[in-house]
Parts: C-alpha cells; structure tokens; sequence
C-alpha cells in the first residue's frame, strides 16, 4: 500500500483498460457511442448539462448531480476545467458522463503533472439507460483515457450501502481505502 | 390585554399575533419584549473546524431573532490544529459581539459521544451540529463525529450545513 495525498492507493497497478472511441451494444441491443468529451465545445457541454436535466433526482448522490439548469452550470463549469470526460452517445443524446477531477487549487497543476495528483472519479447514467452495462464501459473507457493522459492516482467515495456501484468498482481494480462514516473510500492505481 | 396602574402612570400591555408584547405608556407605544413562543433550548457542539464556526453563526443568529436559551460545547478533537482553548475564546468573542446571551463550555473526551451525553443530561431540545464538507467534484461528505451524533442522540438534532 502506498500513501499519496490522504489516502493509501493499492500497490498493485490496474489495468490495461480500454480507451475512447469505442462503440459497443448495450445490454438492451442499443448502438452506444463512447467519446472523450470536448470540453471546449459549447455545444458539446450543452448535451452534457441536458443529459443532467433529464436526470431523475431519487438518483442524486452525496448531493450530486443539482437540480435546475443554473445549479448544473455552476456545478459543472469548474468541474470541466482541468477534470476528465468521457460520456456515452446513444443517437444524438448524452446519456451517461464519467469524470475525474483533480484535487487541486490550480488546474494548471493537473495539465502538468497529472500523476503527482490524485483525481476524484465519478459516473452517472441516466435512469433508462442503467443495468445496461454503460457504467461499466464508461468507467473502463474513462480508466483507459486517464491512463493515456499519465494519469495514476484515482479514489471516489461511495455510500457505504451502494452494493452494486462498490461491487462494479472492485470489479476494475478499486480497493477500499477508508470507510469510518457514511461514505466510504476507494482507490485505484494505474499503470 | 391587560392593564397596570401604578402612582403616576397606566400602562396597557397588548400581546399581538406573533406573541411580541407592546404597551402603551402615558400616550407612548413601547416595545415590551419579544415572544418566547417556538424558543428551545438548544445545544450547540462545536469542534472549531470551518463547517461549526458556520453552525455557531447561524445558530446565534437565530437566538438573536427568535430567544432560545443557548448553550455552546466546545468539544476536545486532537487532530484538530486549533486548540480548545483558542476555540472558546473565538467563540466567546463571537457571542459577545452579537449581543446573546450563552453559556459556552469545554467538553472533554470523545467528541461525538460527549456531545450526546450532555444533550441527554441536560433538558435540551435540540443538539445543533455543523457537518458536511464537498469533495473536489461537490459531493457532500459527512465526518464520522457528525455520523455518531445523528445516529446516537435521543434529541432531536439539526445539521446545519
């Protein structure tokens, strides 16, 4: 085990995972595109914040992501600066995002030296694209993308009662870190 | 409506809808004192950290409006980089300034159960903690003090974020 930062990373690393582009059927026979999302295309982060428009809010975590168009933008505009992003296109729709975002004060750090940092994952599908398998091609597409980007630490939190998220985060190679409250940590360390 | 006369004055007490009481005194309209009605007795816990100096704001500000008895526990967290010390005096500053009237005492021992502990003696009706600070992607967490209070405290207890 490694200290980096608060957390205590695996010493074994993960991977090799898959990167983006990438197409693949979903579990509903749906034609689902995976792409690096471009954060400078408005009109990209538009999809983006209509996907978490039409999110159906029983499925906020930890108070992410917010209700109404003002609270998306305010929390996704500093997210998107510096952070990670990959999101799954079914026809022209956005319909799940997964992103790191580095734990740092300045985002020119994060361009830099993306491996002295530790980066925050997260992933959201939208509810009628769930128990597809997308959350799970997100995560292994987003693991691939970090790692090509020089990527290495990465840790989230989970509630403690999430069963199948924390399952499906094992699965790639996250152990728990620290689980003394709600939530628990996880972390993963990658090639 | 109640009326008084003493030697040389007779004044009428008028109690109004939100309980406040007003009087008029030889032709004058004063302000008596303001309703006790909806006042608690409440427990503030604070450790010193960011998120309980937010709680001891906002929960002065509401003894301030609305005249619950206020009792400030300033608990002992060795991690801490501010002393017990240090914290009581801030707070005490804080309080004087605003004008309440507070007790403000140090607890000792394991934060969380100190803070239900006393709750429990004493005849509070709510423990007020602060808690809940955001990850670098926004997700709110909750510390494990602030996790035993909710889940182990027989009063009612507010989380002020």
């Amino acid at each position: 085990m490694t200290m980096r930062g608060s957390r205590v990373y695996p010493d074994e690393r993960a991977g090799p995972f898959p990167a983006p582009p990438d197409t693949f059927e979903d579990a509903e026979g749906r034609s689902i595109e995976i792409r690096a999302l471009e954060e400078d295309d408005e009109r990209q982060v538009d999809d983006l914040v209509a996907m978490y428009l039409e999110f159906d809010p029983v499925d906020r975590a930890q108070g992410i992501p917010p209700t109404g168009e003002r609270r998306v933008r305010e929390w996704l505009d500093p997210i998107l600066e510096g952070s990670v992003n990959v999101v799954a296109w079914h026809d022209d729709q956005i319909v799940g995002h997964a992103t790191l975002v580095p734990d740092v004060d300045d985002p020119a750090v994060a361009t830099d030296q993306p491996d002295s940092i530790e980066w925050e994952l997260a992933i959201f599908v939208l509810q009628a694209y769930q128990q597809a398998g997308i959350g799970t091609q997100l995560l292994e597409h987003l693991l691939g993308y970090a790692s090509e980007v020089g990527i290495e630490n990465v840790w989230l939190t989970v509630e403690r009662w999430n069963g199948p998220a924390i399952s499906l985060y094992e699965a790639v190679g996250f152990e728990v870190c620290s689980a003394e409250s709600f939530e628990q940590e996880m972390a993963i360390r990658l090639e | 409506m109640r009326q008084t006369r003493t030697a040389d004055r007779v004044r009428v007490v008028v109690t109004v809808s939100s309980g406040d009481e007003f009087a008029t005194e030889n032709g004058a309209i004063i302000f008596l004192r303001r309703s006790t009605q909806g006042s608690m007795n409440v427990l503030l816990g604070i450790v010193g950290s960011e998120e309980s100096m937010r709680a001891l704001r906002a929960t002065v500000e509401r003894t301030r409006e609305v005249g619950d008895d206020l009792t400030i526990a300033v608990v002992e967290k060795p991690e801490s980089d501010r002393t017990q010390d240090d914290v009581y005096a801030q707070t005490a500053e804080l309080v004087e300034e605003a004008g309440v009237d507070a007790e403000i005492r140090t607890l000792e021992g394991d934060p969380g159960s100190a803070l239900v502990e006393l709750a429990e003696r004493g005849e509070f009706d709510q423990l007020v903690i602060g808690g809940g600070t955001q990850s670098p992607m926004g997700k709110i967490r909750l510390g494990p003090i602030t996790e035993f209070v909710l889940l182990n405290a027989t009063t009612t207890v507010k989380l002020v974020r």
